[in-house]
C-alpha cells in the first residue's frame, strides 16, 4: 500500500493538450478555447476575438521531485493556553511515533494547538468559535511572555531551523511577529518557509474536533480539503474561466432578449407612427432585423413616400407664391396691356410690309434714270423729292411697328409669368385626410388661385393675382404650421423610443455576436471537465487506495466496509463520494456510522494526504484521535500510526493510556511523553515507559531522594510498588487473552471487575480472578521474597511500611519482571 | 504502627508533597499526595467509629461509607464518600487512566481535612 508518486512537476497543461490532440470530435474552435482558457483570461479573450493563442512549448520539468521534509525537533510554549512558564516538548526529529499523554487540562493539547498556530497563525478549532472563546488563548496565570517556538530539522540541511512566533504584551491573536532562523540565514519571517499553500493542501494538523466535523461540513468542503493535494487548480481555474465566459455571454443575450418585450410594448403605444410599426415588425420574431431598427432609430434612411411622416414632410415643403413677385407680375400685366392698347391702330405687319415696299422702290429709284412711276406710270413723280419723302416715311413706319411688337411681347411675357405663379394644386392635399390634417380650406384657396382660365384679358388676370395671392399664401402657411405641429408631436413621442431602440440595437448586436461563441464555449467546457475528471481520477487513485488501506486497518470489528472513494462532480455539485456498505449492503449513508467510525473514516481520508511525496512536512500532529474509539479500533489506530510513521514523524496527543497500551501490546515502537500541569499553569513533560516500569521508577526515585521526609515516604512507596504489580498483571492478562482472539469488550469487563491487587494477580497467574487465595502460593514459586513483597504492598496501602524501602522497590521490580514473562 | 502520625499530619504531608518541584520526582507527587490523603481519611474514619460506633471500623469500606450519613451531616458524608472512592482509585493501577490532576487532589484533601476536624470535635 505504497502511494505512488503524484504527478508533482509534470506539466499539467501539456498533459491536457496532449489529450486534446488525441480527441477527434472536438472542433478546432473549441480546442483553441480550451487552450486559451488554460493559458489565462487574456488568452481566452483573444481567442474569442478570433486570434488563437500560440501553443506553449512543453516544459521540461523533472517529474516527481520530492521536496525536503521538515521534522519537528521541539515545540516550546510560553504564556499560551494551558501553559504558563516556558515549557519545551522535546521531540525526535525524524520518522516514528511519539505519543504525548496527559489528562484533559494537563496542557497537552496546548502543544498541539501551539504547533498549528505557530505555523499557520490560526487554529481550526478556534476558527469557528466565538470571539469571547478566542480571548482565552493567552495563559491566565502567565500571559507574558507569550511565545511559541519550534526547532525544525530539514532533510538535507545541516543544523536546525528555529521558527518563533511571539506576541507583545496585550496583543491580539492576529497580531504576532514571526522569526525564522536558519543556519544560513538568521532572520527571516515565516513566509520564508514557503509553506502557505502547502499548509492548506497537506495540512499536517488533525484534531479531534476537525476530524469530527470534516464529514459533517458537507460534501463540497470535504471535496475541497481532499482535492487540494491533487494540484488541479490550474485546470479548475480554466474550467471556471470557460464557464464564466459562457455564462456572461448567455446572460448578456438573455438581458437583451428581455428588453425586447418592453420595447415591443413601447412601440405598440406609438401605433400611429409608421417608424414604430416598422421597428415593431423588425423585432417581432427572434430573428431581429437590427439594420432596419438602426435605420429607423437613427433616421439615416429616408422614409418611403406613402406614410404619414412622408406626407407631412411634403406638406412642409409646400409654399405659396412670393407676394412681391405676384404684385410685380400684376403690374407688368397692366403696363403691358396699356402699351398694347396704345399701339392699337398700328398694324405692325402691314407697316412693315409697306416699309419693305418703300425699301425696294428706293432701290429701284437709285438705279433708275427716269422720274416716271414704274408702277402706275405717272410721270415725274418718281423723282428725288419723292425719294426724300419716302425715306422719312420708311423710318416712321419701322418705329411704329417695333413699338407695337414690343408691347405684345411684354404682355406675353407677363402673362406667362402669371401662369407660372399660378401652380396647379398638388394631389397630396386630398390624401391628407388620414393624417389628421384638414386641408379643405387650402384646397378651396388653391382651386380659387388656380382658376384663372378666363384670364385672356391681362387686366382681369392682374386683378386675379392681386385678389387671390394673399389669401392663398396665408392658407398654405396655415396648413404648414399645422403639419409642423403634427410632425413635432410625432417626433416628441418617437425620440425617446428611438434612443432606447438605438441603444438596444447596439447591445443586441454585441450580444448576438457574443452568443455565436456560446456553443463552442460549451463544447470546450464539456471536454475540459471530462478531461479534468479523468486526470483527477488518475491522480486520486493512489490516494483512494491508501484511504482504503487505512480504513481496513481502522475498521477492526466494524461491519462498515468502504468500497470506493471517488471525487465526483464539479463546482456546486462537487463531493467526495464514499461508497460505504454495511454487512454487504451498498449505498448506505454515513449517518449509519457511529461517532468512532466517523472519526476513523475521517482519519482514513486525511492521513493519506500527509503521506504524499509532494508535502514538505515530515511530521503530522494528531490531537486526541482516540476519543469515542472503542478499544479494538484503538488497536487499528496504533497499527495505522505505526504505518504512517515509517515515513513520517507522527506526534499524537492523547488523554488516556489506551493508545500507549495498544502500541506496547502490539509491540509497535512508540516514544511516550507524559504531560502534567501543576498549580500556576506550570506544565511538566517527561518521557516515560510502561505504567509498571514508571511506577517502579517513581518508587525508586522517592526511595533515593533526600527531599521526602521518612513519614510520607514509608506510606507512599509501597502504594507505588503495588500499582506497578497491578499494572503488569493487567498488561499480561490483557495481552494473553487478546492474543487468544477474545474480544476487547470481554477482557475489559473482567479487568474492571478485578479492582484490587490479589484478584489482578490471580488473573495474571490463572486467568481467574476468583483464585486470589492461590496467589501467594503461586508467587512463592519464585521465592519467598515474592510473596513477601505482595503482602507488604497490600498492607502498605493502609499503614506505613517499616522495612527497607529500597529493598522493597527492588523486590517489586523483580516480581514485575517475572510476571512480565508469563505467557 | 511505626509512626504516630495523626490524620492532620498526613494531610499536612500530602499538601507538602504537592508543592514539591524537584526534577527527579515531579511526576510522583500527585499520586503520593493521594496515598497520604487516603490514609488520613481512613485514620479519621477509624477514630470516628471507635468513638461513636465501635466495631464498625472492622467492616468493609462500603459498609463504613453507608453508615457514615448517620453520623455526619449529609453534605460532608457525601463529600467524604466521593473523596474516599476517588482517592482509593488513585491508589490502584487503573487500565488506561492517568493520575489525577493537582486541582482534584487538592479538593479531596480539603474534604479529608473537614472530616478530620469533624471527628476531632
Amino acid at each position: 500500500m505504497d502511494p505512488t508518486g503524484q504527478a508533482v512537476g509534470t506539466n499539467l497543461i501539456d498533459d491536457v493538450l496532449t489529450r486534446l490532440d488525441a480527441e477527434p470530435k472536438v472542433s478546432d474552435q473549441a480546442s483553441d478555447l480550451v487552450l486559451g482558457a488554460l493559458l489565462g483570461d487574456g488568452e481566452l479573450a483573444s481567442c474569442l476575438g478570433g486570434t488563437a493563442p500560440p501553443r506553449p512549448d512543453p516544459k521540461a520539468e523533472p517529474p516527481n521531485v520530492e521536496p525536503a521534509h521538515a521534522y519537528l525537533g521541539s515545540i516550546t510554549v510560553a504564556g499560551f493556553r494551558g501553559v504558563g512558564p516556558r515549557t519545551e516538548l522535546s521531540l525526535h526529529p525524524g520518522p516514528g511515533v511519539t505519543l504525548v499523554v496527559g489528562r484533559n487540562g494537563s496542557g497537552k493539547s496546548s502543544f498541539a494547538e501551539a504547533a498549528e498556530v505557530l505555523f499557520t497563525g490560526d487554529n481550526q478549532r478556534w476558527a469557528k468559535r466565538s470571539a469571547a472563546w478566542k480571548e482565552g488563548w493567552r495563559n491566565l496565570h502567565e500571559p507574558d511572555p507569550c511565545e511559541l517556538q519550534s526547532a525544525l530539522l530539514v532533510d538535507g540541511a545541516a543544523g536546525m531551523t528555529t521558527v518563533t512566533r511571539r506576541w507583545g504584551s496585550g496583543a491580539d491573536l492576529d497580531t504576532s511577529t514571526t522569526v525564522v532562523a536558519r543556519p544560513s540565514s538568521p532572520n527571516e519571517t515565516i513566509e520564508a518557509l514557503g509553506w502557505k499553500n502547502d499548509l492548506v493542501a497537506y495540512r499536517p494538523f488533525l484534531s479531534y474536533n476537525e476530524l469530527g466535523s470534516s464529514l459533517e461540513e458537507g460534501p463540497s468542503k470535504l471535496y475541497d480539503a481532499i482535492s487540494s493535494v491533487l494540484g488541479l487548480e490550474e485546470l479548475v481555474a480554466a474550467q471556471e474561466r470557460l464557464r464564466e465566459t459562457r455564462l456572461a455571454r448567455e446572460k448578456a443575450f438573455k438581458e437583451v432578449s428581455g428588453r425586447v418585450v418592453k420595447l415591443r410594448d413601447q412601440l405598440a403605444l406609438l401605433e400611429d407612427d409608421p417608424r414604430a410599426t416598422r421597428c415593431a415588425t423588425a423585432i417581432a420574431t427572434k430573428n431581429w432585423d437590427l439594420d432596419a431598427v438602426d435605420a429607423e432609430a437613427t433616421g439615416t434612411e429616408s422614409s418611403t413616400n406613402d406614410d404619414v411622416i412622408a406626407l407631412l414632410d411634403q406638406v412642409l415643403s409646400l409654399y405659396g407664391p412670393d407676394l412681391d413677385e405676384v404684385s410685380e407680375c400684376a403690374e407688368a400685366l397692366r403696363s403691358a396691356h396699356a402699351a398694347v392698347q396704345a399701339a392699337t391702330g398700328t398694324d405692325a405687319e402691314r407697316a412693315l410690309r409697306i416699309a419693305d415696299l418703300f425699301d425696294q422702290a428706293l432701290e429701284v429709284h437709285e438705279h433708275d434714270e427716269g422720274t416716271d412711276c414704274p408702277l402706275c406710270g405717272t410721270a415725274g413723280t418718281f423723282d428725288d423729292a419723292w425719294a426724300e419723302r419716302a425715306r422719312a416715311e420708311l423710318t416712321d413706319l419701322r418705329r411704329a411697328a417695333k413699338t407695337a411688337r414690343d408691347a405684345r411681347a411684354a404682355l406675353a411675357t407677363a402673362t406667362r409669368t402669371a401662369s407660372e405663379l399660378i401652380s396647379a394644386r398638388p394631389p397630396i392635399l386630398e390624401q391628407l385626410a388620414e393624417s389628421g390634417l384638414d386641408a379643405t380650406e387650402l384646397i378651396a384657396a388653391w382651386d380659387a388661385w388656380a382658376d384663372a382660365t378666363d384670364g385672356d384679358d391681362a387686366l382681369v388676370l392682374a386683378e386675379h393675382l392681386d385678389a387671390h395671392a394673399v389669401p392663398f399664401t396665408d392658407s398654405v402657411g396655415e396648413l404648414r404650421i399645422a403639419a409642423k405641429e403634427l410632425r413635432d408631436r410625432f417626433d416628441d413621442d418617437w425620440r425617446p423610443v428611438a434612443e432606447t431602440l438605438a441603444a438596444w440595437a447596439g447591445d443586441a448586436r454585441g450580444a448576438e455576436a457574443g452568443r455565436l461563441k456560446v456553443a463552442p464555449l460549451k463544447a470546450a467546457e464539456k471536454w475540459l471537465s471530462g478531461a479534468v475528471d479523468v486526470i483527477r481520477d488518475e491522480r486520486f487513485q493512489p490516494i483512494a487506495d491508501e484511504v482504503n488501506a487505512i480504513w481496513e486497518l481502522l475498521r477492526v470489528e466494524s461491519n462498515v466496509s468502504l468500497e470506493t472513494v471517488k471525487l465526483t462532480g464539479s463546482s456546486t455539485m462537487r463531493r467526495v463520494s464514499l461508497d460505504v456498505s454495511v454487512d454487504g449492503q451498498h449505498g448506505v449513508a454515513l449517518g449509519v456510522m457511529s461517532q468512532g467510525e466517523l472519526h476513523a473514516m475521517a482519519l482514513s481520508l486525511f492521513l493519506p494526504r500527509v503521506m504524499l511525496p509532494g508535502s514538505p512536512f515530515g511530521f503530522v500532529v494528531i490531537d486526541d484521535p482516540v476519543q469515542a474509539m472503542d478499544p479494538a479500533r484503538v488497536d487499528g489506530l496504533a497499527r495505522v500510526l505505526e504505518y504512517v510513521a515509517r515515513r513520517r514523524q507522527v506526534i499524537v496527543f492523547t488523554h488516556d493510556e489506551r493508545l500507549p497500551e495498544a502500541m506496547r501490546r502490539l509491540q509497535l515502537n512508540a516514544r511516550v511523553i507524559e504531560v502534567i500541569r501543576t498549580s500556576g499553569s506550570v506544565v511538566r513533560v517527561r518521557e516515560t515507559r510502561d505504567p509498571a516500569s514508571r511506577n517502579i521508577d517513581d518508587a525508586r526515585a522517592l526511595a533515593l531522594t533526600k527531599d521526602l521526609p521518612e513519614r510520607p515516604a514509608r506510606r507512599v512507596i509501597p502504594v507505588l510498588c503495588r500499582q506497578a504489580i497491578e499494572a503488569v498483571s493487567v498488561d499480561v492478562y490483557r495481552r494473553r487473552r487478546l492474543a487468544k482472539g477474545e474480544s476487547h469488550l470481554a477482557v475489559e469487563t473482567e479487568l474492571e471487575a478485578a479492582q484490587k491487587l490479589f484478584p489482578r494477580l490471580a488473573l495474571a497467574f490463572f486467568d481467574d480472578a476468583d483464585r486470589a487465595g492461590d496467589v501467594l502460593t503461586r508467587a512463592n514459586t519464585y521465592g519467598h521474597w515474592a510473596g513477601d513483597v505482595i503482602q507488604a504492598c497490600n498492607r502498605g496501602a493502609h499503614e506505613p511500611y517499616a522495612g527497607d524501602l529500597r529493598g522493597l522497590v527492588n523486590d517489586a521490580e523483580r516480581l514485575v519482571e517475572k510476571i512480565q514473562l508469563l505467557t | 504502627m511505626i509512626d504516630a502520625a495523626s490524620a492532620f499530619d498526613l494531610i499536612e504531608d500530602a499538601r507538602m508533597v504537592l508543592q514539591r518541584d524537584v526534577e527527579a520526582t515531579q511526576f510522583v507527587w500527585p499520586r503520593a499526595a493521594a496515598v497520604l490523603g487516603r490514609q488520613s481519611l481512613e485514620m479519621s474514619l477509624d477514630q470516628l467509629w471507635i468513638a461513636r460506633a465501635p466495631g464498625t471500623e472492622a467492616c468493609s469500606a462500603r459498609v463504613q461509607l453507608i453508615c457514615l450519613s448517620s453520623y455526619l451531616e449529609p453534605e460532608l458524608a457525601g463529600a467524604v464518600g466521593y473523596a474516599y472512592s476517588a482517592l482509593s482509585r488513585a491508589c490502584h493501577h487503573h487500565p488506561y487512566e492517568l493520575a489525577p490532576s493537582q486541582a482534584e487532589i487538592e479538593r479531596w484533601l480539603d474534604t479529608c481535612e473537614r472530616l478530620a476536624l469533624a471527628v476531632g470535635d
